[in-house]
């Protein structure tokens, strides 16, 4: 019997040793990386690579590989040009395509790195900056990508890769040209009207990317704030980028006024990640005014309460029109000694409470010989 | 023998508790040999990524958009697909790790000269000749053209410390173009989306036009999802 109590005992422990290791499970997710040697004084480096480079120069870099996998990988690491996505977006070309600007200023120590679970690894490599490279901003990839076999092509249909890339930006100095313009603010209407899309477009007529706020503030005709987006979005030079911030149909409907702001730092000075400390340049979109219609909960509501409202006007109005009436057209009468209240009334075919309620007559509305009442006239 | 079962309790639990705590906690040298020791606990940003699971957020081998399929005409026509459903949704993990915000954009893996192959034939995924119903003047002899619209796509955030939608902004309808639109924008996100965010997005509509005559087979293009941090 010992022995049975023992042994549950140790069973005890060792379930509680399980399930605490269970509760603390890690959460496993994939590969990726980051700039090995962030700037202290620039906090974007720890995501991207940025540096001012002159024509000519070397610059030694890193990037740390990382496998958050719950397995064994096997990582390609390459660079590529940068690309224009639709919408003016920011995005790194494909390994297939040939590298023609900055892409090809990148030479790295690695292509393919094998890491375990949860293993890291730098990969050390170059920017060499040509001698006649031109002034402004040129950017480029570090792409991180699994090293896997080309997906059977039998099935049909399209067959999606992954890859994570880190943008590398590089400023060569010189005359630095900062200008953005809004070229349009307007509506959109999407997923079956039910929701309104703020659709900002800002174009940068300069010579380097900025980092642009873009505030889109949506108010109801009584000034409340219904709807803040927009944050700081990269445009890069020479091109228009465009947003679609989704606002959910206002539930009561009625009117709107929306509003676009952008801020950017137009000073040359100012780089990637670091601002230059001076006035900040600001332009305002056009103020827009839109009608949303309710929706359908709120259509049924408020069609419920306009008709309480209507049926509470028109009585009001009819008590008003019989109230105006009485007093025009009713005459006075002098009760007779066999007269009660809906004696008379019934006499002048009224109800008795409107005859009592017009008399001011109240419980037990008792009435006396002689007492002078108003009472409709006669009909001939 | 009590004593002896308590003992082998004790140890059993320190046992448990060390193996399971340890890896949680990391003791410097100096925190040891000081006289009051101090945890010290290290966590570094993750690393941003994209790629495709299913609802129970396994991910997806090998991901495939299926398009609708044609009997095949002597006039252009043109067939349609989801990208991102409820059984492979498309996924952005940010675990602080873009901390200015980032892009998400669907390219052809073999790039702006790619096209849709199959055992004896071939179209084209970006002529925008007469909306892909004729060949142009790029440097194949195929016609076709697909367009993306993720405008009506679904953005669901699964996890964020801020507000769920701040500052993430869905792609515009587009068509691939050669040498003019060669990525096309699915999502993009500020530096106001929360830094630790992850979400996907479902519903993104494809549309491929086929040109006239075209044999009747199985045609396959591969395409990468990249994301970016800005």
């Amino acid at each position: 019997m010992k022995q049975v109590r023992n042994l549950t005992g140790l069973f005890s422990v060792l379930l509680l040793v399980f399930f605490a290791q269970t509760s603390l499970a890690v959460e496993y997710s994939g590969i990726g990386g980051r700039p090995a040697y962030p700037q202290a004084d620039n906090k974007r480096t720890e995501s991207i690579f940025v540096h001012t480079v002159t024509p000519g120069e070397e610059v030694k870099e890193g990037v740390k590989i990382i496998n958050n996998s719950g397995v064994k990988k096997s990582i390609l690491v390459y660079a590529t040009d940068s690309e224009v996505a639709s919408g003016g977006n920011f995005t790194c070309a494909q390994k297939a395509d040939q590298k023609v600007e900055a892409g090809d200023w990148i030479k790295l120590d690695k292509s393919v790195v094998t890491l375990e679970s949860t293993e890291s690894e730098i990969i050390p490599f170059k920017i060499l900056v040509p001698k006649n490279a031109s002034v402004g901003e040129h950017n480029a990839c570090i792409v991180i990508q699994e090293n896997k076999n080309t997906p059977d092509k039998t099935e049909g249909g399209i067959q999606i890769s992954f890859r994570t890339g880190l943008r590398v930006a590089l400023l060569v100095p010189g005359e630095i040209k900062r200008n953005l313009e809004i070229v349009k603010y307007e509506l959109r209407k999407n997923q079956g009207n039910s929701v309104i899309v703020l659709h900002p477009e800002v174009k940068n007529t300069g010579n380097v990317s900025i980092d642009t706020s873009i505030k889109t503030l949506t108010k109801n005709i009584l000034g409340q704030i219904i709807n803040e987006n927009g944050g700081q979005y990269p445009i890069l030079r020479d091109q228009t980028s465009e947003w679609n911030f989704e606002l959910n149909r206002p539930f009561w409907g009625g009117w709107y006024k929306t509003t676009l702001k952008v801020e950017y730092d137009a000073n040359p000075e100012a780089t990637v990640g670091k601002p230059s400390g001076k006035t900040i340049t600001s332009l305002a979109g056009p103020v827009i005014w839109f009608y949303s219609a309710p929706s359908t909960k709120a259509l049924g509501i408020e069609i419920v309460l306009l008709g309480i409202l209507i049926a509470v006007i028109f009585l009001a109005i009819r008590a008003q029109l019989n109230r105006r009436k009485i007093k025009n057209t009713w005459v006075m009468y002098e009760v007779l000694d066999e007269d009660d209240l809906s004696s008379i009334a019934e006499r002048h075919h009224i109800n008795w409470k409107l005859l009592a309620k017009t008399n001011h007559l109240e419980a037990p509305f008792l009435i006396k010989p002689g007492q002078k009442l108003r009472v409709p006239p006669q009909q001939q | 023998m009590k004593k002896n079962q308590a003992f082998a309790f004790v140890t059993l639990i320190v046992f448990g508790l060390t193996v399971n705590f340890a890896p949680l906690i990391f003791l410097s040298n100096e925190a040891q040999a000081a006289a009051t020791p101090q945890f010290q606990q290290i966590i570094t940003a993750g690393t941003l990524l994209t790629d495709i699971r299913d609802n129970s957020r396994v991910t997806v081998a090998s991901p495939t958009v299926a398009m609708s399929a044609i009997n095949a005409s002597f006039g252009c026509a043109s067939t349609t697909g989801t990208f991102g459903s409820s059984t492979q949704r498309i996924y952005v993990d940010n675990p602080s790790a873009a901390n200015n915000g980032w892009t998400l954009s669907l390219a052809a893996t073999g790039g702006a000269t790619s096209y849709w192959t199959s055992a004896s034939s071939t179209f084209d995924f970006n002529d925008p000749t007469t909306a892909g119903c004729t060949d142009g003047a790029d440097a194949d002899t195929l016609s076709g053209q697909m367009s993306i619209n993720p405008s009506g796509s679904t953005i669901t955030a699964e996890y964020t410390s801020g507000s769920s939608i701040l500052g993430i902004s869905k792609g515009s309808n587009s068509a691939f173009n050669q040498g003019t639109t060669d990525s096309i924008t699915i999502m993009s996100a500020a530096n106001t989306a929360s830094s630790t965010w992850r979400g996907y997005q479902t519903g993104i509509g494809v549309v491929q036009t086929i040109p006239a005559e075209q044999p009747a087979q199985s045609y396959t293009l591969g395409m990468t999802l990249t994301v970016t941090a800005l």
